[in-house]
């Protein structure tokens, strides 16, 4: 093959994935310039990216019609009761079925991956009926504690743990160090960049979680933004303007969030790949 | 090793304790639920009329769901979106893989591109797609219109494409995390085989379905797997994009779930249905489980 058409392969392959990229984009774009129009240019062709009048009325609309700080607001706190919930559970749970001994290991391990394939909406039912009976039924809680046993994390970080050389925790114990004190002094602080990749894909989890809080609270004040956000199609059926605004508000803070630790993001999503 | 030695009672102890909060949560939110509503799927009871209007019908509510309409045309919808999607994606999202692990310029910047829908709320994102899809006024439509399409498809209105709309949905907002999953299997595929392949004569066609197609095959059955129940999961694009409709068109299996236990308060059947669902999900795991065999290659 000639080097000129090895050349020209390239370019157009560039071109292909430049092309393909934009359209994953396109969405977004269309939304954050939407969101600054008025409903009367939201539809108009050829798009116009930047408008003319750039209008914000769209978003106090939206944050005066509906309670976005409460939204807001309980969605990181969900997100922080997740993220911490998975860390502590997976953490010391992988640890233990990577290096401790203990009777019926295996067998709880096996256990706990087979609820992998237990579908949420199994559960869903006898959940509602707990949180009921406990009167947490619009309380972030129910959404977050259900976070506290999650097989996939153990399972992730429990992959991870199994590289440590056993050397390096018998060295711990010659001196003096016992199981909690190597875990906590010489492990963890080995296992910075994994434990950093699961607080990525744990925050994901948590801010994203529609499928639970759709169900425990139907307060709209106690609501989060991915439920929250949902009612404005209802609301604003025929305002475009005003839902791209939502979307955006919606979107603004987690987007925020992946280009500041976007490696991590990715590596977080590569580590879930792991096999056996 | 553990089974050799005896161990000590502190061993056990010192074990237990690290895996004691997981356990209580896989008691409190997993065994105890699963066979909750294992039990309710036998009841007739409907949350309205409280504890004591239970009774137990035995497998009548699993009957019922087989005689359900909806029931049959959610499970249908969802082998549909499955068949839809799922191939798609994985093709989709390998071809682009393999692009962006050569060394091309702005390499990063395109990987973010891929991956930003992947973390989108997606609720939000299925709110901009259902304007992006309008039909009436929609870009896409005039997009297509402009291309000489003369009728655009309806989209989320038509009872034809309501479901194609939201696996369109669905394979975009998963395709940067397959492509994630796919570039970290290809590199772990040494070079030294393209460089045999080249140097035997091998072109890059042959190259891709002889070298790269099978090195990956493990990759593909981790992403085949949790692609299809993530598939049979489909939900909140429903909720938001079409609410089943229109008619029936897009109403999936855990759609009806959520619409026969909360809108309707049927518990019983609700949970009957949600255990054809489990079961459906294992018996489609367990198929692919035992068809890797042939195809996946592990090296």
């Amino acid at each position: 093959m000639s080097s000129s058409m090895t050349l020209t392969i390239r370019w157009v392959r560039n071109l292909i994935l430049v092309a393909v990229g934009l359209i994953m984009v396109f969405p977004l774009a269309w939304m954050l310039s939407a969101s600054f129009k008025y409903e009367s240019e939201v539809f108009q062709m050829p798009i116009q990216w930047i408008p003319d009048n750039v209008n914000t009325s769209n978003y106090t609309t939206a944050i005066t019609e509906f309670p976005f700080l409460n939204w807001y607001a309980n969605t990181a706190l969900v997100t922080f009761y997740i993220v911490f919930l998975v860390l502590f559970v997976s953490t010391i749970a992988g640890y233990a079925f990577a290096k401790l001994d203990f009777k019926g290991k295996n067998t709880i391990f096996l256990l706990f991956i087979a609820t992998m394939m237990i579908p949420v909406e199994v559960r869903i039912i006898p959940q509602f009926m707990i949180f009921k009976e406990l009167g947490l039924i619009n309380n972030v809680l129910s959404v977050a504690l259900p976070w506290m046993f999650n097989a996939f994390s153990i399972f992730l970080m429990r992959q991870f743990f199994t590289s440590i050389p056993n050397d390096l925790l018998q060295a711990a114990k010659i001196d003096g160090c016992n199981e909690y004190t190597t875990f906590g002094r010489i492990v963890l602080p080995l296992a910075k960049s994994q434990i950093t990749a699961l607080f990525i894909l744990a925050f994901t989890w948590g801010w994203n979680e529609y499928f639970s809080s759709l169900i425990y609270i139907n307060d709209p004040l106690k609501q989060v933004l991915s439920v929250g956000i949902a009612s404005f199609k209802g609301e604003y059926s025929t305002n475009f303007a005003v839902q791209m605004a939502g979307a955006t508000l919606a979107l603004i803070p987690i987007i925020v969030v992946y280009l500041f630790a976007q490696r991590h993001f990715v590596e977080g999503v590569a580590l879930s790949g792991v096999k056996g | 090793m553990a089974s050799r030695r005896k161990l000590s009672l502190r061993e056990n102890a010192v074990g237990y304790s690290f895996i004691l909060p997981a356990f209580i949560g896989f008691l409190a939110f997993m065994a105890y639920p699963l066979f909750n509503s294992l039990y309710l799927s036998f009841m007739d009871w409907n949350m309205f009329k409280g504890a004591s209007g239970s009774t137990f019908i035995g497998l009548q509510n699993y009957a019922d769901a087989i005689d359900n309409e909806y029931f049959r045309i959610g499970l249908m919808n969802n082998l549909l979106l499955v068949v839809m999607a799922v191939p798609l994606l994985l093709i989709l999202s390998l071809v682009i893989a393999i692009q962006l692990n050569a060394r091309i310029l702005g390499r990063g910047l395109l990987r973010a591109m891929y991956f930003v829908p992947y973390i989108t709320t997606i609720t939000a994102a299925a709110l901009v797609f259902s304007a992006l899809f309008q039909p009436e006024f929609g870009p896409v439509n005039y997009v297509l219109q402009a291309l000489g399409v003369d009728s655009p498809p309806g989209w989320v209105m038509s009872v034809k494409w309501a479901l194609p709309t939201i696996a369109l949905f669905w394979i975009w907002k998963h395709l940067g995390y397959c492509i994630v999953i796919y570039l970290a299997g290809l590199q772990g595929i040494s070079s030294t085989y393209y460089e045999a392949a080249s140097i035997d004569g091998a072109n890059k066609l042959q190259q891709f379905f002889r070298i790269t197609v099978p090195m990956i095959s493990p990759t593909t059955f981790f992403l085949m797997i949790t692609s299809v129940i993530s598939s049979f999961q489909i939900f909140a694009e429903v909720m938001v994009m079409t609410q089943g409709g229109p008619g029936t068109a897009s109403v999936t299996m855990v759609y009806h779930i959520y619409d026969t236990a909360f809108k309707q308060y049927n518990m019983g059947y609700a949970s009957a249905v949600s255990w054809i669902f489990f079961v459906l999900v294992v018996i489609v795991t367990m198929v692919q489980w035992y068809g890797q065999k042939k195809w996946v290659k592990y090296a």
